[in-house]
């Protein structure tokens, strides 16, 4: 039985550092983990209003748009394709890299990780605040990337050469032939993902290390609450996955600048200019594309399963149906996400029998994602389940991640895919995935740590409101895109009047669009009960408000630099939840030495 | 308080769900396929859409009775003496192992037969080793090349006089050469237009004369700038065009939407119709929609896919449009 270090959590003496010291050039785990929430806020914020004017230029595409009609004197007042291009481009990228990966791994996985296992901090602190430190140029060269001449990048976040990379020689100015915005916006975000890269990597490598060596006494792995279990396995994809992202970003860079070839073939031409001699491969790109963003998949929706099963495990006050198999689960998603990249890229030229190989590993896929909904539906079995904010986003996340999951079995099978492939379908599903499960976890990740983050309360009521509309208004801008996916409607296009097929689907997309903004506005209301909450939401009286059992809650709160006052020793699962003999409470804290009757694995 | 989430749980469920049933009544569906494997996708696609329609209605009810049932703040007496972890959760999850080799074996197997399922289809469009015996040995392919560029396709057919003589020894391995040759080998007298797809079929002679077969379709897609994909709903093929590559798509038609029509001295050949009178048809104009994204004008990358109702016809267009300068024939819209 492996056991972590001997205590040495005795809160350490220490100064209190400046207000520099501990609120921006910190190695406190928790301040990084705020630091990662606020500005992940923030570029939510950015990535929102991007995708809502995707949407308004989708559902009145002849329109003049009130205030971005300035901008657009010359194009007749409309914003020009390569803008719209620009737009939905740079929302995938500020909405995978800068939010939804940030705020799982960059703020959970920072919060969570030291006090979930009992740790005074992470084992690399210092390491920890680089990671932070270095998304600020990511952050810097996302943003000048739109002040770039030709603007932000506009060939999708996936940067498909040679749209992305074909570059003029940089004696004619780095301007690309095949669209304004491949130039000089495209270096910026192949430099600011590099640092991205960089800095998810010291994370991973410092979440492996830290929840391998730094485990309170008594905290087995078989012990660790799913979070953990999810973080660690989530760290571990990343590490792995990471440095061949790296390597693509870096040819493409190259591509780019000094003329290499790496994704450049012979013989191409753009309107009167050839390229020189190629030799290199589209194709390639793609591959080490996906090798790295299919497991990036998993890297943002496999913490959310995480903290979901501790927040559903709690409010249903049941132990987690399970526990094994949810973890044996996570660990097939993220083993058999390392072979099944090719699914984004059947209709790509691949070679069709390797298609068929990628096909069956992606629809098995569904078999762990499947036990995981079974499970958390056997945890609310028979439950007391208490309809707080966060319970309501978890449970959410359940029944949404079904609609995900089950929509993507559509596009692996690869027959129906040549037909709904770069449709709306795809954008149904990963927005399934990605807003409705991830994002809608993270919400219920913030209302359920806010009290520990923050020692005040956010608003319920308004959470519940928030809550509801968000649900509703979800669904009604994403469901949708299922349906035309299925009448063909392709993605990435600004207008949908100019064939035969799409045009009858534009009253749809005008509901949709409606949706979306009243989606939007809905998010004001989080915002207002977020910042209110911080100075006047109700304070919390005492450590554990919602009577859960993992390590957390039995720190001060909000808890000081080094976490816990009393050295936690673990001596149970995270899981006990139940009325037992001689005990008034119905749950029983990691941290108890209690004599009832020994319970069994939370799991089996 | 449970009760009232349950059903909003609920309500939102079979919106959601009745949204799918209306839409294809609303005319928000896939739109008729109308080549010989779009059946076989379409009916690969309802297939998934049956049993997961299953497994979301099972799955959400149980979410919402588990919801409404539990979520009451009146959970019974705790069984004396036991605590919760050890409290049987429910007959049903006596032995919890079974009941989890069940929900575990059933998907599985589920999940391998839609995997299966599709691979025959798959590889009759698809693997090169399949495509002799899919469009027919004894067939000569309307043989095209396709290369697409930003923001047009650009087709190049073999002359009128050499298409005949292909048609004439379909079995010939110089001909089955030619055609193989085809991308590589430009005449100069091959047919060049623009943002035209056209091919043909002809009526098969039966007690019922609607009957209409389709000749096999052989494109050689390539491109020389961006990616492009060589997109036509209606006949479910799509392919993405790859700078460096040439890739071979076929298909056989099984519909006619062209038809021949005089005026003064000139013909036009209208897509979108079944007879020279009247309005066409939305359901029978068929796009080639580029579905890659190619640079701003990706949108409008759209041509249009003719099929002629007899080979006479076909090959009338085509001598016609060898005589043309312009590159663009038929009239659109």
């Amino acid at each position: 039985m492996s056991v972590g270090h001997p205590p040495t959590t005795a809160a350490p003496a220490h100064h209190e550092p400046s207000f520099l010291g501990k609120y921006i050039f910190s190695t406190d785990h928790k301040i990084i983990g705020m630091q990662f929430l606020f500005t992940s806020i923030i570029f939510l914020g950015l990535g929102g209003i991007l995708a809502l004017l995707v949407r308004i230029q989708l559902a009145w595409p002849h329109a003049e748009i009130p205030i971005l009609r300035e901008w657009f004197v010359d194009n007749g007042g409309r914003m020009t394709e390569s803008f719209y291009n620009m737009l939905f481009s740079m929302h995938a990228t500020v909405m995978i890299f800068f939010v939804i990966i940030p705020f799982l791994t960059g703020a959970f996985g920072n919060f969570t990780i030291p006090l979930m296992i009992g740790a005074p901090d992470m084992a690399f602190p210092k390491l920890n605040m680089m990671s932070y430190w270095f998304m600020w140029p990511a952050f810097v060269l996302i943003l000048a990337s739109f002040y770039a001449e030709g603007g932000a990048p506009a060939a999708g976040w996936t940067s498909y050469p040679t749209l992305s990379s074909i570059t003029m020689p940089a004696g004619e100015g780095l301007h690309s032939p095949a669209a304004p915005n491949s130039g000089h916006g495209q270096i910026f975000w192949l430099l600011s993902l590099t640092c991205v890269g960089i800095s998810s990597m010291m994370g991973s490598v410092n979440y492996i290390t830290t929840i391998i060596n730094m485990r309170a006494p008594g905290m087995t792995l078989y012990r660790m609450p799913m979070t953990i279990w999810a973080m660690f396995i989530t760290a571990i994809l990343q590490a792995f996955a990471l440095p061949v992202l790296t390597v693509a970003l870096i040819y493409q860079s190259l591509d780019k600048s000094i003329g290499t070839t790496f994704f450049l073939p012979d013989g191409l031409t753009f309107g009167n200019w050839s390229a020189g001699p190629g030799g290199g491969q589209t194709l390639l790109w793609q591959h080490l594309f996906w090798f790295y963003s299919h497991p990036a998949v998993y890297i943002m929706i496999l913490p959310a399963m995480g903290m979901v099963s501790d927040i559903i495990s709690t409010f249903a006050r049941r132990p987690l149906f399970g526990y094994r198999a949810m973890i044996y689960s996570i660990a097939g998603i993220a083993g058999l996400g390392f072979i099944v990249w090719g699914h984004h890229m059947f209709q790509s030229g691949m070679d069709p029998r390797l298609g068929t190989g990628f096909m069956i590993a992606t629809i098995m896929i569904a078999l762990p994602s499947a036990v995981k909904v079974f499970n958390w539906l056997g945890t609310v079995y028979r439950g007391d389940i208490q309809f707080t904010t966060a319970m309501l986003f978890a449970l959410s996340f359940v029944a949404l991640f079904i609609i995900g999951g089950l929509s993507g079995i559509f596009m692996a099978a690869t027959p129906v895919d040549i037909y709904i492939h770069d449709t709306y379908f795809i954008v149904g599903h990963i927005h399934y995935v990605l807003f409705t499960s991830s994002l809608m976890g993270i919400f219920g990740a913030i209302y359920y740590w806010f009290p520990k983050m923050f020692g005040r309360f956010m608003n319920e009521f308004w959470g519940k409101v928030h809550f509801a509309l968000t649900f509703v208004f979800a669904n009604g801008v994403f469901f949708p895109m299922h349906i035309l996916g299925t009448a063909g409607m392709r993605r990435r296009i600004p207008d949908l009047t100019a064939t035969a097929f799409e045009s009858p689907l534009l009253t749809l997309n005008q509901v949709m669009t409606i949706s979306a903004i009243l989606l939007g506005l809905t998010q004001l209301i989080f915002l207002a009960n977020f910042l209110l909450s911080l100075f006047l939401g109700k304070q919390t009286t005492e450590r554990n408000p919602w009577h859960s059992n993992t390590l957390e809650w039995s720190a001060p709160t909000p808890p000081p630099h080094g976490n816990f006052d009393v050295p936690p020793v673990v001596y149970r699962g995270p899981y006990e939840y139940g009325a037992v003999p001689n005990r008034t409470e119905d749950y029983l804290p990691q941290t108890l030495k209690f004599d009832g009757p020994v319970p069994a694995a939370s799991g089996h | 308080m449970g009760k009232t989430w349950a059903v909003f749980f609920a309500v939102n469920m079979i919106a959601m769900a009745a949204l799918c049933f209306a839409a294809p009544a609303m005319g928000m569906w896939m739109p008729e396929g109308v080549s010989t494997h779009a059946h076989d996708v379409d009916f690969l696609f309802d297939v998934i859409l049956w049993i997961t329609a299953f497994f979301f209605f099972l799955t959400e009810a149980i979410l919402v009775v588990f919801l409404w049932k539990y979520g009451c703040g009146c959970k019974e007496a705790p069984a004396t003496g036991v605590p919760g972890f050890l409290k049987p959760i429910a007959p049903l999850i006596d032995t919890p192992h079974k009941v989890e080799m069940a929900w575990t074996i059933v998907p599985a197997a589920i999940l391998l037969y839609i995997a299966f399922a599709q691979i025959g289809t798959w590889a009759n469009v698809k693997y090169q080793s399949r495509r002799q015996q899919f469009l027919g040995e004894d067939k000569t392919p309307v043989t095209i090349e396709v290369s697409a560029r930003q923001f047009e396709w650009r087709m190049r057919y073999p002359s009128a006089e050499r298409f005949r003589e292909w048609l004439k020894n379909p079995n010939d391995s110089e001909v089955k050469k030619d055609i193989d040759a085809f991308p590589r080998n430009p005449h100069a007298d091959d047919v060049h237009v623009v943002n035209e797809l056209h091919v043909f079929g002809e009526p098969v002679k039966g007690p019922d004369m609607d009957e209409w077969k389709g000749n096999p379709v052989l494109v050689y897609l390539s491109t020389r700038d961006v990616l492009h994909s060589f997109n036509l709903p209606q006949f479910r093929v799509k392919q993405d065009a790859v700078p460096g590559k040439t890739i071979p798509v076929w298909f056989v038609p099984t519909k006619p939407n062209t038809v021949k029509i005089e005026s003064g001295s000139s013909t036009m050949w209208l897509d979108g119709r079944r007879d020279a009178k009247g309005e066409p048809d939305r359901m029978l104009i068929w796009d080639i929609a580029c579905a890659e994204l190619c640079g701003w004008g990706h949108w409008r990358m759209i041509g249009r896919v003719y099929v002629h109702r007899t080979q006479d016809d076909f090959l009338e267009w085509l001598e016609q449009a060898g005589k043309s300068e312009h590159g663009r024939t038929a009239m659109t819209r």
